[in-house]
Formats: C-alpha cells, structure tokens, sequence
C-alpha cells in the first residue's frame, strides 16, 4: 500500500458514471417511501432512548407508544386516517437527540413528537422545535425547569409530572422516620429530587435530621462504598432517587449487605422491582401510574394489553409513552383537525378522564405542565405481579411546590407566534 | 470511620476488585499469548450472566450447575469466535486492527441478539440459597455470597497461575507467547492452541457474569459497562501479565471503594486514571508488564 | 502516445485529473441547488455538511493511522476538544465573542495540546498499548468535562446556544447554505494541507515509521518525536472537525468524548483505505449515507453495525480504493482492446 493515490487514469466516464449511479440510488431511498406513504397518514415521530444507560427504560416508553398507535389504528385510526409512529434512537445523548428530531421532522415530516426520558436531550430538541412549531410531547422527564423559562413553549407540553410532586410522597415515611440518609444520581435530576425529598419531609416533620447524603454518577455500577458509609450513619430511613439500571442495584445491594432500615424510592417501576427481587418488599414509593387502579379502570386494560403483545408487564415508562400518543390522539379526534395550532388549543383545555393514569389528567395552560394524580404506595407481594403496590395515600392534585399559575413566567412563550 | 467500616470497605474493595479481575484476566491473558484485544470480552460476561438465568430460571437447575455451563457455552462460543474469524485474519496480516473491529462487530451482533432472546427489561438473579445471609467475624458482618465471589476469583487466579507454571501445557503456551514461530519449529500446534487459550479466556469472562449476576443484576448494557475499567486495570497491571492483573485489580479496587467512601464516586474513578497514566509515565509498560508475554 | 497506463507523467493524465477534481468540486458546490427543488433542502444540506465535517475528522485520523501506522482508539478526545473550545470561549467565557475565527483557533491550539498529551504517553508503548492508553486517556478527558472541576463545562448537561454569525468579523455564516460552503472550503484546504504533508519528507518519515520502525531508528531519527508529531497534526485538525461540528449544531454535550466517536474514525479510515487521504472522506460520506437509508428500515440497527463490520473486514479489507482499482482495470480493458490495432 503506497502513498495511495488515486491511480491516475480513472476516466471522467467511469467517474461519472458511479457518481450519478450513487446520486440516483440515493434520491430513490429519499423519495420513494414518502411517495409509499401517501397523504392519509398521520405521521408521529417517536424519540426514545433506545440505546445508551436509559435503554431499559426507553425501550419501555417507544413500545408503550408503538402499543398506543396499534390500538388507535385497529379502530380504524383517527379522523378516518391511519397513525404511522416513526421511532429514532436518541442513543440517551443531547447531540443525536437533536440530530434525529431534525430527521424526523426535516425529513421524515413528521406532524408531532413525543418521546424522551433525559431532561438536557429534551432541552436540545425544545430549541429545535419552537423554530419549526412542531408539537412536542415530552413523555420521560420528570425535570420541572423543562417548563420553566427559557424552555417553556406553546408547542410543548410535558406529560409526566414534575418530580416536586413526586417527591412528596416521601412524606408518608417521614411521619414515622426522623433520621434520613439521601442517595440521588448526581446530575440535575437526582440532585433535585434529593432537595424536595428534605423540603417534603420537613412538611410533616420539621425537626427531622439529614444524617447523610450522596450522589454516584449515574450508571454506578457497585453501590456497596456508598452503602457501607451510610450504614455507619445510622438513618431511621433511606430515600433514593437513582434511575436506570442503579435502581434495582441499590435497593438490592443494601439489603445484602445488611441495611435494615426503611428505603423510599423517589419512583415505582415494577419491572426495576422485579430486577431486585424480595429485596424491594416494604419499600415506599410514588407513583403517577397503577397497574390495576381503581381510579382509572383502563390501566388494567393496557396492562393485559402490553404483557399479551411483549410479554413483560409495563413499567411507569411504558404507560407515559401509551398516554402520550393518547394526549396528542384524543387531542386531533375532538378537534376535528390535525393542523398544529388547533390540536394545542385543544390539549390545553381538554380534561382527560379515561387516561391510564388518573381520572382527571389535564395540562395548565400556564406552562403546558400536567396536572394528574399522585399515589403514595408500599411494595407488597402480588400474585400476579410478583411485586405490587398498596395504596397509602392519594392525592388527586398536589399543589405544593407547584409555582403557582400566575407566576410561572411563561406568558411570552406562550403566545401564538406568527 | 471505625475500624469495622473500615474492614467492610477493604472488603467492598476486594469485591469490586474480584469481578474486575476475573474478567480482566481473561482478556489479559489472550493479549499475552495473540497480541489481540478481544472487544466482545463484555459479550461473553453478559452471555454468562443470561444464560444463568435460564438455566436457573427455566429449567430449574442450581446456580452450582450454572457456573460451569456459562464457561462451557462462552468457551466454546469463544473458540468457534477464534476459528472461524480470528485465525483467518491472522493469516491475512494485519491482525491487531481488523481482529478489534472484527470483535467489536461481533460484540454488538451478540448483544442485540441477546436483547432479542431475553428482552430488555432488566433481570434478577438470586443469590444461591446455600449463600444467602451475612458472616460476621467480631464487630464485622459481610454478605457470605460476596465472601464467595472474593474466594472464588482467589481459586480462579491460583488455578490459572499454576496452570501456566507448573503444568506443561502452561509453559508450551508462555513459550509460545514469547516466540511463536520458534516453538512452531519446535512442533507445537500453535494455532489450536490460540484457540484454547482464547477460548479460557471467553469462559472465565462468561463464569464473571453469573458471579457478578446476583450484585450487579443482569441487563443489556452489560457487554460494555465494565470494559472501560478493565482496560484500565489491564494497562496499569501490564498487559500479559496474569500477576499484573491480580495486583492492579485489588489496588484499582481499594482506590475506588475508599475514594468513593471518603470523597465521592467520581473522584474515585478520576483518581483511578490518574493513577494509570502516572503509572503510564514512570513505567510505560504498566506494573509489571514485559511486552506481549504471558507470565 | 497510446499506452497511458504506466506513464505518470503524461500531460493526458494530469488534465484529467484536474477535469475530475474539476467536476467533484463543482458538484459539490451545486448541489445546494440540486437540493433546493427538494422539499427536504435544509436537511440535505445538513446532512452533506455533517459528512465533510465528518471527513475532515476522517482524514486526520488517516495521516495517523493510515499514513504513521499508529492505531489510537482517542480520536474522540480531539473531538470533544475542538467542539467544547468553540462552546467555552463563546458561551462560558463571558468574553462576548460573536465571530467564529477565535473559537476555531482555540480548537487548534487545544487539539494540537492534547495531541502533545496524547502522543507523549502513547509514543513510549507498543501497538496493542497505545490502544488501550488512547482508549483511557479519553475516557479521563470525558471524566473530567462530566466532573467540571473549574466550573466551565456545565458537566452532564453540555453547553448549548453556540452563536454562529460571521467568520473574520464579515462572512455571514448564519444559514445553513453558508456555513455549507464554508464547510467545504475548510474540507478542500485541510486536504490541500494534509497533501502537503504527507508528500513532503516529513510525510516520508510518517510512512517509513509505519512500514519499519526499527530501520528509522537506526537512521538517526527520533521515532517518538515524529509520533508526537503525528498526533499533534491530527489532532489539529480532527479538533477542527470538533469546531466546525459546535458551530454547526451550536451546541455540545460530553457524550462527544464517547469512544463511540474513536470507532467511527476507526471505521472511516478502514473502509475508505487507510493512506488515501481522500478515501477516509469517501469513507465517512458512505458511512452517513447508510446510517440514513438504515434508520428508517431497522429497530435493532446496532445489528447491522456490528454485521457491517464483520463483513468490512472480511470483504474489504483494505477498504474500498482496491474497488476502484478494479474498477478502473475493467474499464481500460474495454477502452483499450479495440483502439489498439487503429493506430499504426
């Protein structure tokens, strides 16, 4: 192998010819499945991390949605048309995130997104999308400053609630405990979720002690450095807001290396509890989403539904990515269009009373931010589910913490643009 | 931090060192005696980790009867690897580049197909219930399965020492490393015996993954969570060299259990490479490497 | 003259040759237009610009790999580098700086400094080392950028709303078919100076390290200063890539230090023809090309990767200018068999 020039002598013919063989081959692949697709198809882009540290979960939320979109689709679709959800991988990083939201809608011309589990790839497409006014349905994030200036928007709504919330249920455990340890990934979510872990619990009890708190990177894999010294803390009680393959690693590392105390888990998942094992029986947690609710009679319908297609029970990231196709669905069949401006005046007052998650799911015309019901639960045996969950306390709308409507600061974003 | 936790964390140490080792040493050992790196080495372990769960799982059988047959099935998984692609490119020359990307392919073919078979959702493997429960020794107590997993990588790294000292296929496969086409001259097989030793080395990466099941659970990012890690505990130990790994690997180990407890994670693994490429420095063939030689 | 096959010299050849290069610079500057009677013109464009930035990167890791033999599995440092120096300066930096030329010399400068790093610690080791000490001198770049231990990399979250607006305080290159041209200006001069390079004695010196290290010692020169230098000069540029990349999706994130990156100029490289220069580029636009025609089709496209490698290594395994040559071969047969006998 020499210097490697090109061996002189390729003719202008020859070169020619590859070259417009390749343009050909090319522009074939860009133009013939839309020409395929033809014009009575509503078109979703699905955005997930199927791939990288979150691809458990986000493996979850894209066949929550793709359940979704067959569903609908058996019915004979909406407004006479069939829906085609076009999934991309965001690989769990910002810069591919942003790279496929391009693709979806630039090239694949997509009519919404939904998708996403990490609040900073959120952000980037965010950007992205308020320039294009594409509707953006954000179905992972947990992260409030999504829907705060500067990142609030008209054409973006947020369909899990904010981890404010969430972490208020940390207040059932905290009227037994006065001793908390605190274990959080330590990036923007699991830090945040650690400061409204202490702001929740000093609601109920506003004598109780931090006697620790610790932050792992996110993908730890061996807790046990981490579990040791907080044992030598001695807490009354652990909260943990660790996500991804860590949450089944902590619980189960703690309880084999013989920590006896309490454990609140910032969020439940089943299939991360069935991944630890007995270890996760007695933990508290919250939840947006119930397998079997009596509140929202569908969940159970989706549930049988998700297990008879995958085999596996949906977790909390499948039932965000079956409800946020239904949030944009429902939204296009009352009214009456799919034209983007028409189907986001509809989202921000629609009430959705037969959601998988709670009877009475809606989003604040503020900030797009949603408004659904909280269950504060307790793991416990199931025959069915191996691990399920009883109920301790519901609450229909939380509003603590939540900025309240006048205040949020989003006015400018959410005006109609021209 | 009293005495107690201090033990408890050299014994956190020494666990995270165990897995590390383990795996590590296979891939060392393959680089000691082919001067290849094997990118699917993380494949294997994950392989070994699934396959348990079957085993276990479906079938019914014990965790004692898993351990073998994760080595058996990614040992010859591993060999039919060598054959069928390593060899070949072998013989086409320029070994070290394709192998890697030949590897790595295979690794993420593997991984996807293990996705496809098992699922992705994230899976438990039990302790072994002959395991379950703590020791305590004085003001000490430590989970008796990770007593085992320490013991266990112990046992390993003795067999595999002896075998490349005292037994004469051992010092036929050195004596290969240092001079392959001397001990060809000699009549060795040189080829087959790449395959085995490749093969061992895919095996014991395989037992590494229904070792670490039980703490680290068992899910689909497995095959390149640790690999990073590992390269490092195998520069700094000296590539070939199975003493290397077994030394680098505790020290590795200890810094990350103590940097973690004492500072915070992040720490620990910065100061884990800062302390590779000190190394790398004063001693550019890490601690007690000599070259490609298996010792 | 007939017989035009071994004759180097012969002024047919080098017109045309310069009538091809001609032709590919001129279908490159048009295709804009080609892509403006598309409905998918913005995207087009981006996607050309990704793969000549993307080539750019691929040939600076040829004058490494391809041209001094030394197989890094760092890239992505220079990567990340180049793209993170143009964030810092232009959004941390509270500097205010608006035009892109400062940005893109830091790039530079940084990429050339962790080229020195680099190749200092990989120059005193073997083959399979350097390897694994590229490998991990990344992964220690990409701790530190997560860990942000000077308050400049905002850490796991990136650095977004990189300003684009002019080059040398006049060129606009706001919209996306400005910064298209200057993106190929900058792939068609950094190919010009690597040529310079690689042909000149240094360039010598590169491939003589790479055929037959031990000789080149026992001439005198310092092989480990030449290493060094290698990798500064790629690292230069490929930290130009990395520039380019933070200007053209305005906004950078650590995952751009993943190894992933490192494989990708491995993969660039290795298809196009390592010591080509120009098939690294080929290489990289390949590469973009089916990524974009295989997302649409598979779910489990990582699959297809790692088949794609397989078969890379096992069909073409030194890349695709052999094809050419083939190619070229078949061609000349036809031209040549009947013109013969007619000139007498």
């Amino acid at each position: 192998m020499g210097r490697g020039k090109i061996s002189s002598g390729l003719s202008r013919r020859s070169f020619i010819k590859m070259s417009s063989g390749a343009i050909v081959a090319v522009s074939a692949n860009w133009f013939l499945p839309r020409i395929a697709l033809g014009a009575e198809e509503i078109l979703i882009g699905g955005l997930c991390e199927l791939s990288g540290p979150a691809s458990i979960m986000g493996s979850e939320q894209a066949r929550g949605m793709e359940l979704a979109v067959e569903m609908y689709n058996q019915k004979g679709g909406v407004l006479g048309k069939k829906i085609k959800l076009i999934m991309e991988d965001t690989e769990s990083k910002k810069d591919v995130g942003l790279a496929k939201a391009r693709r979806l809608v630039e090239r694949s011309k997509v009519n919404y997104l939904a998708g996403i589990i990490f609040s900073a790839v959120s952000m980037a497409v965010q950007q992205y999308i308020r320039e294009k006014k594409v509707l953006f349905v954000n179905s992972g994030s947990g992260n409030d400053a999504l829907v705060q200036p500067p990142y609030c928007d008209r054409y973006f709504f947020k369909a899990p609630g904010s981890f404010r919330l969430t972490c208020l249920s940390i207040r059932e455990p905290a009227k037994k405990f006065d001793k908390w340890y605190f274990l959080g990934d330590d990036y923007s979510w699991g830090k945040g979720c650690i400061e409204y872990f202490k702001k929740s619990i000093a609601l109920v009890k506003p004598n109780f002690q931090t006697v620790g708190e610790a932050y792992p990177p996110f993908g730890e894999t061996n807790y046990a450095p981490y579990i040791t010294n907080l044992m030598a803390a001695n807490p009354d009680a652990l909260g943990i807001a660790v996500f991804g393959a860590g949450w089944a690693r902590t619980v189960s590392q703690a309880r084999q290396l013989g920590l006896k105390c309490h454990i609140h888990h910032q969020f439940w998942d089943l299939n991360n509890a069935r991944a630890t094992g007995d270890a996760v029986l007695g933990i508290t947690s919250s939840s947006e989403f119930l397998n079997e609710n009596p509140k929202a009679p569908r969940a159970k319908v989706f549930t049988d539904a998700y297990k008879q297609k995958y085999g596996n029970f949906p977790g909390s990231l499948a039932s965000y990515g079956f409800h946020t196709i239904e949030i944009i669905i429902e939204a296009v069949q009352k009214a009456g269009t799919t034209a983007t401006e028409a189907v986001i005046d509809t989202i921000e007052t629609m009430v959705y009373k037969d959601s998988i998650l709670s009877p009475d799911y809606r989003f604040r015309k503020s900030d797009h931010q949603c408004i659904t019901g909280l269950y504060d639960i307790e793991a416990v045996p199931d025959q069915k589910y191996q691990y399920g969950t009883k109920i301790l306390h519901y609450d229909p709308n939380p509003t603590v913490f939540v900025v309240p409507d006048k205040e949020t600061g989003c006015d400018e974003f959410m005006k109609k643009k021209s | 931090m009293t005495f107690a936790t201090f033990l408890v964390q050299v014994l956190n140490g020494l666990t995270i060192a165990a897995i590390y080792i383990l795996l590590a040493s296979g891939l060392t050992i393959v680089f000691g005696l082919q001067g290849i790196v094997n990118c699917a080495h993380g494949f294997f372990y994950m392989l070994g980790a699934y396959l348990t769960l079957t085993v276990v799982g479906k079938l019914g059988l014990s965790f004692w009867v898993a351990l073998p047959v994760a080595f058996l099935a990614n040992f010859l998984l591993g060999a039919a690897l060598e054959i069928a692609g390593i060899r070949k490119l072998t013989s086409w020359g320029r070994e070290f580049t394709h192998n890697l990307i030949l590897t790595l392919g295979f690794a993420l073919v593997g991984q996807e197909a293990v996705k496809l078979i098992w699922g992705t959702i994230p899976q438990l493997m039990n302790v072994p219930s002959s395991l379950t429960g703590m020791a305590t020794f004085g003001p000490v107590s430590y989970p008796k399965y990770w007593l085992f997993v320490i013991a266990f990588t112990g046992l390993v790294m003795l067999a595999l020492y002896l075998f490349f000292t005292r037994t004469g296929l051992g010092i036929l496969v050195r004596s290969i490393a240092l001079n392959s086409e001397v001990s060809q001259s000699l009549g060795t097989n040189a080829p087959r015996i790449n395959t085995l030793i490749f093969g061992v080395g895919t095996g014991v990466a395989g037992m590494a993954g229904v070792l670490a099941g039980p703490i680290l659970s068992v899910d689909p990012n497995m095959a390149f969570e640790l690999l990073i890690i590992i390269f490092v505990v195998i520069i700094f130990g000296g590539l070939g060299s199975l003493v290397g790994v077994v030394v680098s690997g505790i020290i590795i180990g200890l810094i990350i259990a103590f940097g973690t407890a004492l500072v915070t994670g992040m720490f620990a693994k910065i100061l884990a490479f800062a302390v590779m490429i000190a190394i790398l420095i004063v001693k550019p063939l890490g601690l007690f490497g000599r070259g490609a030689q298996l010792e | 003259m007939e017989d035009t096959t071994n004759n180097y010299s012969s002024p047919e050849i080098d017109r045309g040759k310069m009538v091809k290069w001609i032709l590919i610079l001129g279908v490159l500057s048009l295709l804009p237009a080609f892509f403006q009677a598309t409905p998918f013109a913005d995207y087009l464009a981006y996607t050309v610009v990704r793969m000549m930035i993307l080539g750019i990167y691929a040939m600076s890791y040829d004058l490494l790999f391809g041209f001094t033999g030394i197989f890094s599995y760092g890239h992505a440092t220079f990567w990340g580098c180049g793209a993170y120096a143009v964030a810092i300066l232009t959004v941390r930096s509270g500097l205010q700086v608006q035009d892109a030329l400062p940005g893109v010399l830091a790039a530079l400068i940084a990429g050339a400094g962790l080229g020195l790093a680099m190749g200092f610690l990989c120059s005193r080791v073997g083959q399979v080392a350097v390897f694994l000490v590229s490998f991990a001198f990344t992964e220690s770049i990409q701790l530190l950028v997560i860990s942000d231990p000077l308050k400049i990399t905002n850490a796991e979250d990136g650095i977004s709303g990189i300003p684009r607006e002019t080059l040398f305080g006049f060129l606009d290159i706001k919209s996306e078919i400005h910064f298209y041209y200057l993106t190929l200006a900058v792939l068609v001069l950094s190919y010009l100076v690597l040529r310079r390079i690689t042909a000149s004695s240094m360039g010598d010196v590169f491939l003589a390290i790479r055929e037959n290290p031990v000789r080149v010692r026992f001439l005198g020169y310092s092989i480990r200063r030449y290493r060094v230098a290698a990798f500064m000069i790629s690292g230069a540029f490929a930290s130009l890539a990395g520039a380019l990349t933070a200007l053209h999706e305005r906004a950078v994130a650590p995952e751009m230090f993943n190894w992933f990156h490192s494989g990708d100029a491995v993969l660039f490289t290795v298809l196009g023809s390592p010591g080509t220069l120009l098939g690294p580029v080929l290489g990289a636009a390949i590469v973009v090309i089916f990524q974009e025609i295989l997302s649409d089709l598979f779910r489990n496209w990582m699959i297809f990767l790692g088949l794609s490698y397989i078969l890379l290594i096992f069909f073409l395994p030194k890349g695709i200018f052999p094809l050419f040559e083939k190619l070229q071969d078949r061609l000349r047969k036809k031209e040549n068999t009947p013109a013969k006998p007619q000139k007498a």
